[in-house]
């Protein structure tokens, strides 16, 4: 008995001088002393032994109780008193969480994304296997005509192509709804393209489009600018450069100033100070008749940008093929 | 397309740099890609011609040639080419010169005899040798009669300059020649100077009307259809001698980057680069009864055309035929029937206007790219050019010596009638690019660019140059319009539109969610292309996917029916570099095919293979398992809302057995399980992998609507049991009993341990579970927690025979 006795004091001893946490020393305290606790449960016991020990187990057990009390009560004391002196090395690293990540192509698209919700366009979607005439008929590129060459199509059967851009859902969604319209789309599009630095057969647009009364390219120009702010920055200019897209008319080529030089010149903007980011214009009277839209009362604009491109500039990455990598020590940069 | 500034600078007179001419051209919509300048980086190279030549005495691969060099007087050089005879004009370096290639030439012994120079090719006078015909490439240069002998050779060969590779957009056809380019700086001056354009600038001849025209039997032109063909004229030419172009001729073409070939292709060459007008040339006596008809093909009917292939010709195709057969696919390439051969004596050259549909559509139908079609399905011009270029190539025969003309023969249509004049409203225009232009303004815009126009109160009633086919309705006037003010002198304005929110589809909004629950996790998003190999597909068992009718690569000749082969080829590429572990999902589009009808489905893909989570000195490595990637499933559908119900079950890329279909209350989610190690293989992953598929659209249909359910705020008791089962009974099965013996006090049931073997009998295993009892409106007693606890003993007991191991409070 006397060894049991050494021993839970023992125990409490170093239990108590382990512990920083108050919790940690009431639970003990209920432990010890409660009324299913250790030492109660030896007090209990003095009743039962022999008559010859029990005055002296009974003292030591008294004796006990009354350090075990003393004890966490000056544990207690002293944790809410006294500064305590802690010695950590904080050199060691913590402990690991997991580290999952976003891929940064759904990074840079839903930040796309977010800039636009904010202005109070709608995200459409659509498929990727598309019929070839909202792929192309529709947004006047018809069978026989050089633009198609612009985009190396991907075929699955006659009429049923994998969509060379976005630019589908513009025709399904203003087949669907009247205007306004304001709305973007962004996805997964395919074109037959050589792979190399800046091609992949699998590559990401974002397309927006918005048609209503009196919508004027001096808009489509402000909308640009509130777009590429809000991705590349509050100091990032637009500049329109005569192009053509079969959809829009005019049509416009869209760069914004450099920004990663700013605009002073670097080799990412060919010293030009100007980056070509995609295409935009004000949506051809064809594709607005094409969908039954009265060509006397709304008009509107239209652009597609790449989200690879986008991020390419954003980030300083050279290589698109790098996205579709999915090594770990590219994906985790960003 | 690629030109020279000589060559422009031969179109039409203008003082920009190289520099200043990319960058305006680009401002008007002509890309210039890219630009390379040359320099002469040889001296003293002079032209000289050959007076007499003789074998070296001793050295008998080498000849000893006199060489007159004009004012210069004479000199000698030894040299080892063999192409070298009496009479030629050629290049050479004396000594004090040196080569382009950097060698300095001296005086030099060859034996007993002294060589002062060293005679050229085209490497040591560094020529772009993509310009220069296979016999210009062969030994010593050959300049041929019009170089100036003892003139330096810079004087004789267009050296210095600068090469443009322009790129023009498809509504730009009429960039896509020297004098389309032309045109374009004529532009750019007239706005610079505030003039009106001004054809009389450009410098090249052009005529407007036909030399000779007659048609008098020698040759009948007869167009059938003017609507595809509205012009046709053939320049008759007898007594044709072939042979090489001239020096001359030659050095043009090489500022005009065309590669010389012979007399009557170089002229073709010239009248496609110089004139964007494609021209072709017929063997006159090999074209039946001497008549050109230009028709539509007849069914039935088929051409060899000039490559050898015999091409059947679907019907309505726009041909050239003489009178029994077609002998052209017009615009698109020559019949091999009727083509000029060495034989040939009479030659008709073929210039026309052809409708650029007609044309684009036999050039793709018939599978032939060729020059001719690339500008006719962007637009020739049907007036100016179609009338010029007669009366140049004829001027091109008489000079170029090849033969005799006789006429020029035309088909009705000529001249070509002006197209009618369009009308612009004002305010449209201006209502249109958010503007304040006035009518004056844009009159002076369109002056720029040739484009007449006249003002009535609002209304412009503009009309194109007839080399502006693209101009058709009144936007493309509003793009002329920006073109000419600039595009960035227009207004920034953000358009006045209705407030209101913008929305997302519940599948994109849910597919962000998943995303966030699962890089919460630890799990890192990957995107792989969507294309997969369909051998693959069908050695891994899967139904057959949809494939493409024009792969880039067979390895991607299908799509994706699984997003299991794109995530394998990430873990692969991540454990090649020696990572201990991939843990990784994709959420994207698999497609199907069901009797030639396409199907797409979005769908979350999550692989894990090897170690996840790196060690440190807190915690050792976590390594995935198949429980880890159930726990990931559950988390995700905990977070969702939706319940999880897993049921063994079979799936083609999965283990037996180790394979189960997760299914919300509902319906089927998706499987997970252990990737088949066969399939793994073939994917090239070697280690365990676990793999899950689920369909986000079920997701999406599972989730329920959430709303608030009372809980317990008094303190829970927790009591733990473990108990001893057959091996063949689940846990599943096990807690199903607590769940239902518990009472409804019995709030959480966790099982903290599973195992068999050790101690315990063979054919049994032990499984525990911590039971939390709470109650929603009291403290529970530990005793009426312990009744529960007994009940549900009892129930294990009698149910399935449990045996309780211990019970721990
Ligand atoms: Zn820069």
């Amino acid at each position: 008995m006397p060894s049991t006795i050494d021993e839970i004091r023992t125990a409490l001893e170093t239990r108590l001088t382990a512990t920083r946490d108050a919790q940690d020393v009431r639970n003990a305290q209920i432990e010890y002393l409660g009324k299913k606790g250790t030492v109660t449960a030896l007090l209990k016991q003095i009743s039962g032994v022999a008559e010859d020990q029990r005055r002296q187990f009974g003292e030591q057990v008294n004796a006990l109780k009354q350090w075990a009390a003393q004890a966490i009560e000056q544990k207690l004391s002293d944790l809410s008193s006294k500064a305590h002196r802690y010695d950590i090395d904080f050199s060691l690293p913590g402990q690991l969480m997991p580290a999952g990540k976003k891929h940064i192509l759904t990074q840079v698209e839903e930040e796309v994304e977010s800039v636009f919700l904010s202005m109070g366009f709608d995200i459409e979607e659509g498929p990727e296997i598309e019929q070839e005439y909202y792929n192309f008929e529709a947004l006047n590129i018809p069978a026989d005509h050089p633009a198609r060459d612009m985009q190396d199509t991907f075929y699955l059967a006659p009429g049923m192509l994998l969509r060379t851009h976005t630019s589908p859902i513009q025709v399904r969604t203003m087949k669907r709804e009247n205007p306004p319209i304001r709305m973007i789309a962004t996805g997964r599009c395919y074109r037959r393209d050589a792979i190399d630095a800046s091609h992949t057969p699998v590559f990401t647009q974002v397309e927006g489009l918005v048609v209503d009364k009196g919508i004027t390219f001096a808009d489509l120009k402000g909308v640009l600018q509130e777009f590429v702010r809000g991705v590349f920055g509050s100091s990032t200019n637009v500049k329109l450069l005569p192009s053509f897209f079969p959809f829009v008319e005019p049509g416009a080529e869209t760069a914004i100033s450099c920004p990663i030089c700013g605009g002073k010149g670097c080799p990412t903007c060919k010293n030009s100070g100007w980056i070509e980011m995609g295409g935009s214009g004000m949506v051809h009277q064809n594709v607005l008749q094409e969908v039954g839209y009265d060509t006397s009362i709304y008009q509107g604009f239209a652009f597609g940008w790449g989200i690879e491109r986008i991020a390419m500039i954003k980030y300083g990455i050279r290589d698109i093929r790098m996205f579709y990598d999915n090594d770990l020590d590219f994906l985790g940069q960003f | 397309m690629r030109v020279k500034l000589s060559a422009l600078h031969a179109a039409i007179d203008f003082d920009y740099t190289p520099e200043e001419l990319v960058t305006k051209l680009g401002d008007v919509g002509i890309e210039i890609e890219s630009t390379e300048s040359t320099a002469a980086t040889f001296k003293d190279v002079f032209v000289a011609r050959v007076m007499h030549t003789a074998l070296h005495p001793t050295h008998h691969r080498l000849q000893l040639v006199d060489l007159d060099l004009g004012p210069r007087g004479t000199t000698s050089v030894c040299t080892a080419a063999t192409n070298v005879r009496e009479g030629d004009i050629i290049p050479v370096v004396i000594p004090g010169g040196r080569t382009a290639d950097g060698m300095d030439i001296a005086t030099r012994m060859f034996g007993t005899v002294e060589s002062f120079g060293m005679l050229c090719s085209w490497k040591e006078l560094g020529l772009d040798g993509d310009l220069l015909s296979s016999e210009e490439k062969e030994g010593i240069l050959h300049l041929g009669s019009g170089a100036i002998v003892g003139s330096l050779f810079e004087e004789a060969w267009p050296i210095g300059d600068t090469a443009f590779e322009v790129s023009v957009t498809p509504d730009r056809g009429d960039a896509l020649s020297v004098l389309g380019l032309a045109r374009w700086i004529e532009v750019l001056k007239a706005r610079d100077a505030d003039q009106p354009f001004d054809m009389g600038d450009i410098k090249l001849p052009l005529p407007s009307t036909l030399p000779h025209a007659r048609n008098d039997g020698d040759l009948a032109v007869t167009i059938n259809d003017q609507s595809l063909c509205s012009s046709y004229i053939g320049v008759l030419v007898q007594d044709v001698a072939s042979g090489p172009s001239s020096h001359a001729f030659r050095t043009q073409l090489y500022q005009l980057c065309v590669r010389p070939v012979s007399r009557i292709v170089d002229m073709t060459n010239l009248c496609l680069k110089q004139y964007g007008q494609p021209t072709h040339a017929f063997d006159y006596d090999r074209l039946q009864e001497h008549r050109i008809i230009v028709r539509t093909s007849l069914p039935g009917e088929t051409i060899v055309t000039l490559d050898g292939v015999v091409r059947s010709l679907e019907p309505g195709t726009l041909v050239i035929a003489d009178a029994a057969v077609p002998v052209a696919v017009a615009g698109v390439m020559g019949g091999l029937t009727s083509s000029v051969t060495a034989a040939t004596t009479r030659i008709v050259f073929e210039i026309a206007h052809f409708d650029p549909r007609a044309v684009a559509h036999a050039s793709r139908h018939l599978g032939i790219k060729s020059d001719a079609a690339y500008l006719y399905e962007r637009g020739t011009d049907p007036g100016l050019t179609v009338s010029a270029v007669p009366s140049v190539l004829s001027a091109l025969v008489r000079e170029q010596c090849l033969g005799s003309y006789v006429s020029c023969v035309a088909s009705a249509g000529i001249p070509v009638p002006a197209k009618p004049p369009l009308s612009l409203d004002l305010d449209r225009v201006n209502g249109y690019l958010g503007s304040n232009l006035d009518a004056a303004d844009m009159q002076r815009l369109f002056g720029y660019e040739g484009i007449t126009s006249s003002i009535t109160g609002t209304t412009l009633s503009v009309t194109p140059p007839s080399f502006r086919g693209d101009l058709t309705s009144w936007p493309e006037y509003v793009e002329e319009i920006v073109r000419m003010e600039g595009y960035n002198e227009f207004p920034s304005h953000t358009p006045n539109l209705v407030l209101r929110r913008g929305s997302e589809s519940p599948l994109k909004a849910l597919c962000k969610r998943l995303r966030q629950i699962l890089v919460g996790i630890g799990l890192v998003e990957s995107c792989t292309v969507s294309f997969v190999r369909e051998s693959t597909v069908t050695a891994m068992g899967l139904p057959p996917a949809p494939l493409l009718l024009n792969p880039l690569t067979v390895d991607w000749d299908a799509l994706r029916p699984t997003m299991a082969v794109g995530l394998a080829g990430a873990a692969v590429r991540n454990l090649s570099r020696g990572r201990e572990g991939f843990a990784s999902f994709e959420i994207g589009k698999t497609f199907s095919v069901r009797d030639q009808s396409f199907d797409e489905e979005t769908r979350l893909g999550i692989l894990l293979t090897g170690k996840w989570q790196d060690a440190n000195w807190t915690t050792p490595a976590a390594s995935t398992s198949i429980f880890v990637l159930k726990g990931i499933i559950e988390s995700v559908l905990r977070d969702l809302h939706v319940s999880c119900n897993v049921v063994s079950s079979d799936s083609a890329i999965l283990e037996t057995g180790a394979s189960v279909l997760v299914s919300s209350e509902t319906m089927a989610l998706g499987t997970l399980g252990i990737l088949r190690h066969d399939v793994g293989a073939l994917l090239g992953l070697e280690r365990d992998t676990f793999y899950a598929e689920f369909s986000v659209d079920a997701l999406l249909k599972s989730i329920p609507a959430i709303g608030f359910k009372e809980f317990s705020r008094f303190p829970s008791i927790r009591r733990d049991i473990a108990v001893l089962v057959d091996s063949s009974m689940t846990a599943g099965q096990v807690q199903a009993i607590l769940t239902e013996h518990g009472g409804p006090l019995l709030k959480k049931i966790v099982v903290f341990d599973s195992f068999q073997g050790d101690s315990l009998p063979t054919g049994k295993k032990s499984v525990g579970f911590s039971m939390e009892f709470a109650s929603p409106d009291r403290t529970l007693l530990g005793d009426e927690v312990d009744v529960l606890v007994s009940s549900v003993e009892a129930a294990l007991a009698t149910r399935v025979g449990g045996i309780l191991r211990r019970t721990r409070v």
